[in-house]
C-alpha cells in the first residue's frame, strides 16, 4: 500500500451557524506538490486551518502518514502569510528557525545544542546559512520565505502547508518559492498551498478544488478541466451559501 | 544627592527593593506588551482594578492577599467583559475597552465614597503611587508577584516568543496561542497590581511600556530585549526613589518621569534606531553616493576630466556641492583641481573609480542572476558595491562575465577600460 503524506475524512467546519466546508475527504501521496484552488469564501484557508487543528471541526479527521494528527509531532509545519508577519519582531533568522525546534520540547523545554545544530543544518539547505545573525527585516521577499521553508525543516515536518505564499511578492520570488517547492517536493516532502494564480498551476503535481466543499481532487493534468473549473468558480454551489445566509437571517415571516 | 541615597538605605531598604523588583516585573512583561499590542488592555486593567480593591477593603480589609486577589477578579472580569462585547456586538475592540474600564473605575470611586466614615482609604496611594505608604505585608506581595511573573517569563521564554511571533505557526505545534494570551493577560495583571501602590493607576502603564520601548530601541533579539528592560526598569524605578527623596518629589512620578527619560534618550541615541544615528547615516550615505557618482562620472568621460558644470548635468548634484566634494577629494588625492572648476581624476582616483564601475557591474550581473526584481538591481548594487572584496569572489562564481545587465562592459582588474 502506498504511503499517505494527508488523508482528511469527512471535514466539515462551521462559523457560527453558517458552513464553510461540507464533507472534505481526499488524501494524497507523500512527495508531490498541491495547490489548492477556489474562489473567495470556498474554504481554502478553513482547509488549511482545520487540518493543522486551529479551528474547532464539526466533523472529521485528519491523518498525517497513517496516524491520527497530533500537533505535538510536528509532522505538519505551517508557513505563513508575509502580512501576517510582525516584520519588526525582534528575531534574528535563527531565532525563527530555532522556533520549529519547539515542535518537540512542549512548554517548558528548552532547544538544546543539538537543536540548535539542527537549525543550522535547515538553513543550510535553504543557502540562508550566512544570514543566520540577520534581522528578519534585512532580507529581500525570496530570502523571507527560505527561513520560514528552513523552520519547517528544523521542525522535520513531512507536510508543508504554506498560506498564499504568492501574496503581496514579486515574480522573482514567487519563482524562487516554485523552486524551493520542487526542491523539498524531490526530497520526499509533500507541500499544499493556497494559490490563486490558475496560470502557473501546471507547476504544481495535483490540485484540490474547492468550493465549500470538494470539487475534485488529483493530478493536476485529469483534474483541472472546463468541467471541474465551472463547478469551482461557477454559480451552482454559492447558491447554498446565499440560502444558508438567507435562512440565517430568518425565513419566517 | 548622597545624603538621599544614605537615608533611603538606612530605613526604606525593603520599599527600595520592592519598587525596583516591580519596575523590572513592568519591564519584563512590558516587552510582550509592546509586541502583542496590548497597551490599551494594560491601561485598562491598571483602571479597572480600583473597584477590586475596594471590595477587598471592604471585606477583609487591609491585607496583600485580599489586596491582590480583588484586584485580579477586578481585572479578569474587564478582560472577561471587553471579549464579550467584542464578539457579541459590533463595537471594536478599542472601543469596547474604553467603555469597560473607564465604567469600572468610576464604579470605584463611588465605592469608595460609600465607605462608612472613619475608615482610612488612601485613593491617592492607589492613583498616584507611593511605596513610602506601603505597608509591610504589602511590599513583600509585591517582591513576591515580580519575581514571579519574571521567573513564569524566563521559564516559559520560547513558547511565549514563538506564540507571539507567529500564533498560527504556534498552534500548529500544540502551543496554544489562545492560552499564551491567557497567560499574558494574567501575567499583565499580576505585575499591575504588584506595581499600583508603587506608582499609581494612572501611571503604572508608562512604567510597563517605557523600559520595553527604550529596550526595542537598541536591540534586535527578544532575548536582548528583555533582559535590557528588566534593568531599565530596576533602574529607573531605583532612581526615581532616590530622587524622589533628593529633591522631595513624588516617588511615583518620579520613577515614571525617569523611565520615560531614558525612553526619550534612547530615542535620540540609540545607535541603531536612534534619530541621530540613523540622521548621520543617511547623510553619511548620501555623501558616499555623491563622490561615488562623481569619480564614475569623470571616469566615463575622456580624458577623465570635465568642468563642475558638466558633472552637475550628468549626476545631477549641485553645484555647489560638487565644489565641496571636489576640495575634500582633492585633499585625498583623487581627483585634480585644474584652472577653474574643471576636475580631473588622478591615476589613483582613475583607479578606484574602475574598481566600483567593475563591483557595480559585478553586482547587478549577481543581482539580475539571482531573480532580484530589475528595477531593485540598480540600487541594491549600489548598496553591496561597497563590499569591494567581495567582488573577486562574485568573479570567479559568475565566470569573468563581460557585459552587465544592461549590456555595459565589465572593466577587469589589470587593463585599462575601453572608454569608448
Amino acid at each position: 500500500m502506498q504511503k499517505l503524506a494527508l488523508e482528511v475524512k469527512n471535514l466539515t467546519v462551521s462559523y457560527g451557524s453558517k458552513t464553510i466546508l461540507r464533507n472534505v475527504t481526499f488524501a494524497m501521496p507523500a512527495g508531490i506538490s498541491t495547490s489548492i484552488v477556489g474562489p473567495n469564501g470556498a474554504g481554502k484557508s478553513t482547509l488549511l486551518q482545520a487540518c493543522l487543528d486551529m479551528i474547532e471541526r464539526d466533523s472529521g479527521e485528519v491523518f498525517i502518514f497513517n496516524r491520527l494528527f497530533d500537533p505535538k509531532e510536528g509532522l505538519l509545519a505551517y508557513i505563513p502569510q508575509k502580512e501576517a508577519i510582525d516584520w519588526d519582531f525582534p528575531v534574528t533568522v535563527k531565532d525563527v528557525v530555532l522556533m520549529g525546534r519547539s515542535a518537540g520540547l512542549g512548554w517548558l523545554g528548552r532547544p538544546g545544542k543539538k537543536d540548535r545544530e539542527l537549525a543550522h543544518d535547515s538553513l543550510e539547505q535553504v543557502g540562508m546559512a550566512d544570514f543566520a545573525g540577520r534581522h528578519i527585516r534585512a532580507l529581500s521577499g525570496g530570502q523571507q520565505q527560505r527561513v520560514f521553508i528552513a523552520r519547517a525543516l528544523a521542525q522535520q515536518a513531512r507536510v508543508l502547508v504554506m498560506d498564499e505564499p504568492f501574496a503581496g511578492v514579486d515574480v522573482n520570488t514567487e519563482n524562487t518559492i516554485l523552486e524551493l517547492m520542487d526542491q523539498l517536493c524531490d526530497e520526499g516532502k509533500t507541500v499544499i498551498m493556497v494559490n490563486h494564480d490558475l496560470e502557473i498551476l501546471d507547476r504544481f503535481d495535483w490540485v484540490i478544488m474547492l468550493n465549500g466543499t470538494l470539487i475534485a481532487v488529483g493530478p493536476t493534468g485529469e483534474i483541472f478541466n472546463e468541467r471541474n473549473r465551472q463547478l469551482t468558480y461557477g454559480p451552482t454551489l454559492t447558491e447554498i451559501a446565499r440560502a444558508e445566509e438567507i435562512i440565517q437571517k430568518g425565513v419566517a415571516r | 544627592m548622597i545624603e538621599a541615597v544614605r537615608i533611603v538605605l538606612s530605613g526604606y531598604g525593603l520599599e527600595l527593593a520592592a519598587s525596583m523588583l516591580v519596575g523590572m516585573a513592568c519591564g519584563v512583561i512590558g516587552c510582550f506588551v509592546i509586541l502583542r499590542g496590548m497597551a490599551m488592555v494594560g491601561d485598562a486593567i491598571s483602571h479597572a482594578v480600583l473597584p477590586g480593591v475596594v471590595v477587598a477593603f471592604m471585606l477583609a480589609g487591609t491585607g496583600p492577599l485580599a489586596l491582590f486577589l480583588g484586584a485580579m477578579a477586578a481585572g479578569v472580569l474587564t478582560t472577561v467583559l471587553i471579549n464579550l462585547i467584542q464578539s457579541n456586538s459590533r463595537i471594536k475592540g478599542d472601543s469596547a475597552i474604553g467603555l469597560v474600564f473607564t465604567v469600572f473605575f468610576a464604579v470605584g470611586v463611588i465605592l469608595i465614597s460609600a465607605l462608612p466614615r472613619g475608615t482610612h482609604f488612601d485613593l491617592k496611594c492607589f492613583l498616584f503611587g507611593n511605596p513610602l505608604a506601603v505597608s509591610q505585608p504589602d511590599l513583600w506581595m509585591m517582591v513576591i508577584v515580580a519575581a514571579m511573573v519574571c521567573g513564569i517569563v524566563f521559564l516559559l521564554f520560547h513558547p511565549l516568543r514563538a506564540a507571539s511571533f507567529d500564533p498560527v505557526m504556534a498552534a500548529s505545534i500544540g502551543l496554544r496561542p489562545k492560552a499564551v494570551h491567557y497567560l499574558v493577560m494574567f501575567l499583565l495583571a499580576a505585575t499591575v497590581v504588584a506595581s499600583l501602590q508603587a506608582v499609581g493607576i494612572i501611571m503604572v502603564v508608562a512604567m510597563i511600556i517605557a523600559p520595553g520601548a527604550t529596550a526595542y530601541q537598541w536591540t534586535d533579539r527578544l532575548g536582548v530585549m528583555l533582559a535590557l528592560a528588566a534593568v531599565v526598569g530596576l533602574f529607573s524605578a531605583g532612581l526615581g526613589f532616590i530622587v524622589s527623596f533628593w529633591q522631595n518629589w513624588p516617588t511615583g512620578p518620579a520613577m515614571t518621569v525617569v523611565a520615560g527619560g531614558l525612553f526619550i534618550l534612547s530615542m535620540f541615541f540609540s545607535p541603531r534606531y536612534g534619530i541621530i544615528a540613523s540622521t548621520v547615516r543617511r547623510k553619511k550615505n548620501t555623501r558616499h553616493i555623491a563622490v561615488e557618482d562623481l569619480l564614475k562620472a569623470l571616469a566615463r568621460l575622456p580624458e577623465f576630466s570635465a568642468t563642475v558644470d558638466r558633472l552637475a548635468d550628468s549626476t545631477g548634484l549641485k553645484a555647489e556641492r560638487i565644489r565641496s566634494l571636489g576640495r575634500n577629494l582633492s585633499k585625498k588625492g583623487l581627483i585634480d583641481v585644474l584652472e577653474r572648476d574643471t576636475f580631473r581624476l588622478t591615476a589613483r582616483g582613475e583607479e578606484q573609480a574602475r574598481g566600483m564601475l567593475r563591483t557595480h557591474r559585478l553586482w547587478e550581473v549577481l543581482l539580475s542572476k539571482a531573480g532580484i526584481d530589475e528595477a531593485q538591481i540598480h540600487p541594491m548594487a549600489e548598496r553591496l558595491e561597497h563590499a569591494h572584496e567581495l567582488a573577486d569572489q562574485i568573479d570567479l562564481a559568475l565566470g569573468s562575465p563581460e557585459l552587465d545587465p544592461h549590456g555595459r562592459k565589465i572593466p577587469r582588474k589589470e587593463e585599462k577600460e575601453d572608454r569608448s
